[in-house]
């Protein structure tokens, strides 16, 4: 599913998203990420750097769930995603490696923060959870 | 576990996110609110489910109990991760829903010191009514980003 | 039921008329704002890019990103010469210019951007810095800019693939920035690049010339130890054994009374061409023009200088034929040479630098050059220079005196030298 521009706000990383993955006994896995950035059209990509056990339940079941907020209004979007490749080099790696090494920098951290590996995910569907809301 | 590793549902800084999942491996988001626990051992949690965003999650837990919430501190990050099995849906009572708001209200204030006027906004999730989930708890992680991220504490 | 059909036909017509319209509508004022944007970016890239003048480069373009783009914060730094480290150079919006702080490459947002020479678009830097503290315990570096920024996109300004430096905006809003943002900072950055590579090249050049109209000869940069002008820092010197020759033109005041100014000028400068090559022919320099007086060094052998005031001579011989046949009076000089040890080295006020040779010397040298009137001989040489000379039997000397020299002890043997 194309991603829109109202979504691109929320793809910034202003507010940390939360990821759910799922393991082989149907058990779901809960975390918080920093970031889900735009890809492309279709995708989003995640950077990982020690969420270790939803990388592991990505290998064996592809299909997430991120929930993102829009900065401007504090409402969310959840976004069902299944993986497509895991990227290592190319912009977008390098862009998320920018950023990741940019932030990391401003406290002497960047040779403790570096990207291994950008996860690309597939937008399935996406949802504004307006009705969470009374706006 | 030593008493500060629980979640403090009256901080204030508090973000509640639960995940649940159909047996195709199909996960959803649900924001819930007022996340305490109901006994003294300490052995399950309770969480209020806003009615309006029920459905999914409803429709899951019908054929898998397994839940996973992350309560985290939305300011300094502090989080932990409760896994478990839900054993009861229950409509909520005033006094849980109360619970839900202060929840809701007191991180309210905490959005508005860290994102100015839109913080306000989070005031408007909706608790007029919800359901109560009694989880029992299976498993608990610290999820809190550095060393300790992912280590198990129950 | 069929008259009816019409009639919803031309609803739908009329429906898809507003439609089409607002579609037009719509596609006409995105139009009219990529328009009115690039005729904005246009005029900033025209009036910087015309502009020789850095400081005016830095302030229009940060003013007109502002006023029109409302970049309210933003910065350019340049980067340090051999070195992986950056410099604020012009800032607006800031209490505090910040003008010198420092970024090394690979810190923060603008030391990232530079050290990968890409585009970096950043939103909530804030709560992104706390996620990452939360694992750390250090310090938080200290980096020029807002102590609160929470987006910021920091552009790197290139030039033929080389980094001079980096364009950065920054915002307290958790995310002010959009994707048309970079997009235009783009655009922008490019001729911001362009524009301060032209004025650095003429600002270079500007320099250099500046700094050669200070007269520092270049040997004397060379006896300092530099191979440029650039490196030049008043109060440089080394202390050397060099051979100093004063020529002088006997009873100038008297000759030059009898020129117009502009003739005078004219004379002496055909008179200083005849002669100033001698001492360039013989590894030798001018350090001075006093007068009509020449000041000349020979950091080498002292027989160069030798070789070069017999040569004058022979100049002089040809320039007074030349000036005779003009009818102008004939003129006689005097050389005076002497070896010693100087000190080499920049003298003066940072706007008006010299360099210069000093010590006594050169007063002895000058005392010499005086004393040839005394002994009514052409060139006359000091014992140092004498001994000194490695091709003594290419000169003739004849001892004239031995001679008290001003502030000198001992006296000092002077021969002439032919």
């Amino acid at each position: 599913m194309k991603i829109t521009e109202e979504l691109m706000p929320c793809l910034q990383g202003a507010i940390p998203s939360q990821i759910v993955t799922v393991n082989e006994d149907n058990i779901p896995n809960t975390t918080i990420i920093s970031q889900v950035f735009p890809a492309d059209d279709e995708h989003v990509a995640i950077s990982n750097q020690f969420f270790s056990k939803t990388f592991q339940n990505l290998q064996n079941n592809k299909k997430a769930c991120v929930q993102v907020f829009d900065p401007s209004d504090l409402s969310f979007w959840t976004l069902d995603l299944e993986m497509v490749r895991i990227e290592d080099e190319g912009d977008l790696f390098d862009e998320m490696s920018m950023q990741l090494e940019a932030i990391a920098s401003m406290s002497g951290m960047e040779d403790v923060f570096v990207l291994k590996s950008a996860y690309i995910l597939k937008v399935l569907n996406f949802h504004h959870v307006t009705e969470a809301m009374d706006l | 576990m030593n008493k500060e590793e629980f979640v403090d549902h009256k901080s204030g800084k508090m973000s509640m996110s639960m995940g649940t999942c159909d047996l195709e491996k199909n996960p959803t988001f649900s924001r819930v609110w007022g996340v305490h626990f109901s006994d003294a051992s300490r052995a399950f949690l309770k969480v209020i489910l806003p009615e309006k965003i029920s459905q999914k999650p409803l429709a899951h837990l019908a054929i898998n109990k397994n839940v996973s919430i992350t309560v985290g501190d939305m300011i300094q990050f502090k989080t932990n991760q409760y896994k478990g099995v839900v054993e009861a849906i229950e409509q909520s009572t005033p006094e849980e829903i109360a619970i839900a708001k202060e929840s809701r209200d007191n991180s309210t204030d905490t959005l508005v010191q860290f994102f100015g006027e839109v913080g306000n906004n989070w005031s408007k999730y909706t608790m007029d009514s919800g359901l109560t989930l009694t989880i029992k708890i299976t498993e608990v992680y610290d999820q809190t980003p550095g060393k300790m991220a992912g280590v198990r504490l129950l | 039921m069929s008259n009816q059909q019409p009639v919803d036909n031309r609803e739908e017509i009329k429906s898809q008329i507003v439609e089409n319209e607002k579609i037009i509508h719509q596609l006409n004022s995105q139009l009219v704002r990529r328009t009115s944007e690039i005729n904005i970016i246009q005029s900033i890239s025209d009036e910087i890019i015309n502009s020789l003048d850095l400081d005016k480069i830095f302030s229009r373009s940060m003013e007109l990103l502002d006023s029109v783009f409302g970049f309210n914060h933003s910065m350019i730094l340049l980067k340090k010469e051999n070195e992986d480290a950056l410099t604020v150079v012009a800032s607006i919006g800031y209490d505090d210019k910040g003008i010198g702080a420092e970024v090394k490459f690979g810190q923060g947002t603008i030391g990232v951007v530079a050290k990968n020479k890409r585009i970096l678009r950043m939103s909530g830097i804030l709560s992104k810095r706390r996620y990452i503290s939360k694992q750390s315990n250090n310090e938080d570096r200290k980096l020029p800019g807002l102590p609160n920024a929470d987006s910021q996109i920091a552009i790197p300004l290139i030039v033929h693939q080389r980094l001079i430096g980096v364009y950065s905006v920054e915002s307290e809003q958790i995310n002010a920035y959009k994707a048309i943002d970079e997009i235009i900072l783009n655009l922008v950055a490019k001729q911001i690049a362009t524009a301060i590579d032209n004025a650095k090249a003429y600002e270079t050049q500007r320099k250099l010339t500046e700094m050669y109209s200070r007269f520092v000869p270049m040997e004397i940069m060379k006896l300092v130890g530099y191979d440029s002008i650039l490196q030049a820092r008043l109060a440089d010197q080394s202390e050397r054994e060099v051979t100093i020759l004063f020529v002088d033109i006997r009873n100038f005041t008297g000759i030059s009374e009898k020129m117009s100014p502009e003739q005078n000028f004219q004379f002496l400068n055909s008179y200083l061409s005849f002669l100033a090559p001698t001492i360039i022919n013989n590894k030798g320099f001018i350090d001075k023009y006093i007068g009509d007086a020449i000041m000349a060094i020979f950091p080498e052998n002292p027989g160069d200088a030798l070789s070069a005031g017999l040569e004058m001579r022979k100049k002089l011989d040809l320039f007074n034929k030349l000036h005779v046949e003009e009818d102008l009076e004939e003129i006689r000089i005097g050389i005076g040479i002497h070896t010693g040890k100087l000190m080499v080295g920049i003298i003066g006020f940072d706007n008006r630098m010299e360099g210069t040779v000093i010590g006594d010397s050169v007063n002895t040298a000058s005392r010499i050059e005086g004393l040839t009137k005394e002994y009514n001989c052409c060139i006359l040489a000091s014992e140092s220079t004498v001994t000194g000379c490695d091709n003594k039997e290419k000169f003739n000397f004849k001892f004239m005196d031995e001679v008290q020299v001003k502030g000198k002890e001992q006296k000092i043997k002077v021969y002439s030298v032919s």
